[in-house]
């Protein structure tokens, strides 16, 4: 999986050391998301290759696995089918038997309705797992979630030529554009708060009973890898709008940036080659010094244990102050994600909320289910204080009169105001 | 009194170089590995553990390689609790420089790892058996660096000691590098002189290295012996060509030594639990000649109470099972003035033992223990407690929040404060201790406040609370005057409907748990 190792590469490249040892946890997501993709691929390939099937179908991983966050031995394998043209019944039915054979042959992959498919029980039509759909569908309005998936989460498996432009497209109806007096990403934000909501509300029917089953593990991991997924991406969106501020920005790159990993998607912060790096060079001396000392007492806020994860035996000399505190407070984060990422893989904390009721307001008296929602709102704290933080710098960088800042802007400002989302009022009481 | 059953770790060809522990992933893997091992022996608290390395140590015999192995097995051995006398050695051919055929730095290394002894490379027998347990057990260490046959004069000697070993009628454990210097099935190897004594003798177990091969690692029943090759146990190593690592963990009851093998798994990064199987004894008794001794008929080495070291030992096991959230935790519950944990700047597993040193040095360890203790107990807890503190005036509203709070999923207890009950004590009459309370609601409607002592004792409540670190909601009329004390706490506005309060009491209490109020309350 060229695409996918890839980003893995890429994110240890751009990594400093010191960031890397706080997401050991996230990598090894990465690396078992990514072992499965390869897998995945490689048999797609061969049941393509023995059908002959013309056209091939275009097929894309979404959801966790798609973010590269897939934890194998509880996270579904999800993909989405994109066709052109229009699709007859024949070439449906002779898609699901491919997704049967796929299914079967995957045996160590989880999937959705295994059994029923395998069975010939399931009805695709009726479910919106395994979706099918039409690239001219995809521009549609009623369709915009499945565009923000294939913008933001998806990793193309098979047939990947046609989806470039296909991204490209959809990006600019988003209101993407290389020219900073054209940019508008507000679409673009409002439908990922949607998208967000919605789906927390599709989940919460589905955990309340409403006839989907889902399991306790897979309801707990789904909100709080979601969560970080919608932040990560705002922050993206950020630096994209960063980027075509400074005059680099462009289609590929934004598609790049807004389809990286989660961790990514934070940690590129503090990569002295990035967009913030473009623009904090070009300030004054005086004003420099003013954005390092902005951001360092920020620092100072953050727990002791934290902020001396500054200290490194070998100090690159081309990052700058400013930015090894930028990766101080980018590390936070990270760390805090990591907790939360080694919870919800430890095998002795999911079998303990597998023993929950399946009505999410009850679980909230439960220890491990606090653990979540602390390990979440800390996580989302140095969220608050990195987005805090560098909006406060883009307003120096803006006094400067060189650079547009607010695109960049909003979506920051979006994230310091984000609260712990617990979705409890989606919940069938 | 506790008989302790004998254990021994068995790795091998670590193939530790310069660059291992400077790498961030390599030294990562390394980590990996001991913490993997520290679990598997915080499984095994009693037993008598020996840690046994057939060889290939390093990578190429440097000194500098033996200095960063050194470093690496004091850390793990801190980790497990493991004395030197308890730490056996013999080299591979990667453990030699090649070049100078000089034995200083294995001989420095072993004398640091295991105390001294004579220890230069090459077929010599002058200590390679080492016994222990008034000498019911012994271990044969062999060195097969050098690719020619045993001198006789040092076989001869050899021949001696396991003459007093037989008499005494001693297991025996033979380990060696090269399991093909004695292996058994050629003619040709048989009519070796350190096979035939090894045969001669009926050694039980022969433990090796080299191999790298997934065939070895499993327990292999020849007509002499059992043997039981370990390793690669490198990153760099096994990747492509090699079996995937591997150790093992033999513990030795009465009637078989179960083996238990570790294997890494490279899709998953994980280690998991291998092949392995019980060996029966019967099976290690049946010789060639039919006089090999019986292997350890009973446990070896006694044992009382556990001692003051045992315990420290057990804290570090319990300590090196914590997640790195759970480490968190753990350091929060401590206090500002417990030690930082910095991932960046230290292995888990060394910070663990310098957090036990740290309090060991301020005699001070039932601090740690005790707060350990108590992070178990709320984690092992099944529901957390929710403690309403109303009036009796409020009763019409307690119930309903009784109600709400038990299908929240929360263990509730209830205590009345004001006329009938003067003062905080008032939860001790109603058995309630503050020691189980993980949340407090405060139910503050207008009638309250017109009873007596309640504007006082509500906040004094609150403040015992805060005191002891337990959150607190007020479940409050909307219209109701909150003392000053108390403003600025989450509130649930109970003359809602049952439902839409049940709505709200979720999300308030949700967020209070999660410590959002109270990082709002920490800026303002």
């Amino acid at each position: 999986m060229i695409a996918c190792k890839s980003f893995h590469n890429r994110l240890l490249q751009s990594l400093p050391y010191t960031v890397r040892t706080f997401v050991e946890g996230t990598l090894q997501s990465l690396a078992s998301s990514e072992a499965a993709l390869n897998v995945l691929k490689t048999s797609i390939n061969g049941l393509i290759s023995e059908r002959d099937a013309d056209p091939a179908p275009t097929i894309v991983a979404i959801g966790s696995f798609g973010r590269l966050d897939g934890h194998i031995m509880i996270s579904d394998v999800d993909v989405i089918h994109i066709y052109a043209g229009a699709m007859s019944s024949s070439r449906v039915d002779e898609l699901h038997e491919f997704l049967r054979d796929l299914i079967q042959y995957n045996a160590g992959l989880l999937f959705d309705h295994r059994r029923e498919i395998l069975e010939r029980r399931f009805n695709f039509a009726a479910s919106p797992a395994y979706p099918m759909i039409a690239a001219d569908d995809l521009r549609i309005g009623d369709n915009e979630h499945r565009a923000l998936q294939l913008l933001t989460e998806g990793r193309v498996l098979r047939n990947g030529h046609g989806v470039g432009d296909i991204r490209a497209e959809l990006l600019a109806g988003f209101g993407f554009s290389d020219d900073i007096s054209r940019l508008n990403m507000g679409k673009f934000r409002s439908a990922l708060a949607h998208y967000r909501d919605s789906y927390c509300s599709g989940v919460m029917d589905r955990a309340t009973g409403a006839g989907w089953s889902l399991s306790n593990k897979k309801v707990i991991k789904l909100f709080a890898l979601r969560e970080f997924s919608y932040l990560a991406t705002l922050f993206s969106l950020a630096e994209v709008s960063l980027a075509v501020a400074l005059g680099t920005g462009s289609v590929a790159t934004a598609l790049e940036r807004l389809s990286s990993p989660s961790v990514l998607k934070v940690a590129s912060f503090c990569d002295p080659a990035g967009p913030l790096a473009g623009c904090v060079n070009k300030l004054s001396g005086a004003a420099k010094k003013r954005i390092t000392k902005l951001v360092q007492s920020h620092v100072k806020s953050l727990p002791e244990a934290e902020q001396m994860a500054i200290v490194e035996d070998i100090v690159n000399p081309a990052e700058g102050e400013f930015f090894r505190e930028v990766r101080n407070l980018t590390v936070a984060v990270l760390k805090q994600y990591d907790c939360l990422l080694t919870l919800l893989h430890d095998s002795g904390f999911l079998a303990s909320i597998e023993k929950f009721e399946p009505d999410v307001t009850s679980w909230l008296g439960r220890p491990p289910y606090q653990a979540v929602l602390r390990a979440r709102e800390k996580m989302l704290q140095r969220a608050r204080l990195l987005a805090q933080t560098l909006s406060e710098c883009l307003a120096i960088v803006g006094e400067s009169g060189n650079f547009v800042i607010e695109h960049a802007n909003a979506p920051l400002e979006e994230i310091a105001a984000y609260e712990l989302r617990l979705d409890f009022a989606a919940a069938r009481v | 009194m506790t008989e302790k059953k004998l254990a021994i770790l068995h790795l091998s060809d670590l193939h530790i170089g310069t660059h291992s522990m400077a790498d961030h992933a390599c030294a990562g893997w390394y980590r990996h590995l001991v913490l993997d091992i520290v679990e598997q022996v915080r499984q095994r608290p009693l037993h008598e553990l020996f840690l046994v390395i057939s060889g290939d140590i390093t990578f190429s015999g440097k000194a500098e390689e033996f200095d960063a192995t050194a470093e690496f097995l004091k850390g793990l051995m801190h980790s497990i609790g493991l004395r030197h006398d308890r730490v056996l050695l013999v080299p591979g051919n990667h453990d030699v420089s090649w070049g100078t055929r000089d034995d200083s730095a294995w001989c420095d290394f072993v004398t640091l790892m295991s105390g001294p002894q004579e220890h230069d490379l090459g077929p010599k027998a002058d200590a390679p058996l080492r016994s222990f347990f008034e000498e019911k057990i012994s271990f044969l260490m062999l060195d097969s660096t050098d690719a020619s046959h045993y001198p006789e004069r040092e076989l001869r000697r050899l021949n001696d000691q396991m003459e007093q070993v037989s008499r005494r009628q001693h297991s025996v454990i033979a380990v060696i590098h090269h399991l093909n210097r004695i292996r058994s099935r050629r003619m040709e190897d048989m009519e070796d002189p350190l096979n035939k004594l090894l045969r001669k003798w009926s050694v039980n177990v022969v433990l090796h290295g080299h191999e790298h091969s997934q065939s070895s690692q499993s327990a292999v029943e020849t007509d002499a012996w059992v043997s039981l090759g370990a390793g690669p146990l490198s990153p760099e190593r096994w990747r492509h060509e090699y079996g995937a690592p591997s150790y093992h963990i033999l513990e030795f009851a009465e009637e078989q030594i179960a083996i238990w093998t570790r294997t890494f798994v490279e899709q998953t990064n994980r280690w998991i639990q291998g092949t392995g199987s019980p060996l029966g004894t019967q099976r290690l008794h049946r010789g060639i000649t039919g006089s090999r001794p019986a292997l350890l008929t009973s446990g070896v080495g006694v044992t009382s109470e556990r001692s003051d070291a045992d315990q420290r030992r057990g804290l570090v096991e319990e300590l090196a099972a914590l997640s790195v959230h759970g480490i968190d935790q753990l350091l929060t519950c401590l206090g500002p003035g417990a030690l930082h944990f910095i991932p960046a700047r230290e292995a888990r597993s060394d910070f663990i033992v310098r957090l036990v040193e740290y309090f060991a040095s301020q005699d001070s360890l039932d601090v740690l223990r005790d707060t350990l203790k108590e992070l178990r107990l709320i984690e092992g807890r099944e529901r957390s407690v929710m403690l309403i503190c109303a009036t009796v005036a409020d009763d019409e509203y307690v119930e309903g929040l009784n109600e709400n709070a038990k299908d929240l999923g929360f263990s509730v207890r209830r205590a009345t404060i004001g006329r009938e009950i003067e003062g905080v004590d008032a939860e001790e009459a109603h058995g309630v201790s503050w020691d189980d309370v993980d949340l407090l609601l405060l139910v503050l409607s207008g009638a309250a406040l017109d009873v007596d002592a309640t504007t006082d004792e509500l906040p004094f409540v609150a403040s015992i609370a805060f005191e002891r670190g337990i959150r607190v909601v007020l479940a409050a009329a909307a219209k109701c005057v909150i003392p000053a004390q108390l403003q600025g706490l989450p509130v649930i506005d109970i003359t809602r409907e049952r439902t839409a309060l049940r709505l709200q009491m979720a999300d308030v209490v949700g967020r209070t748990l999660s410590g959002r109020y109270e990082c709002k309350s920490e800026n303002g």
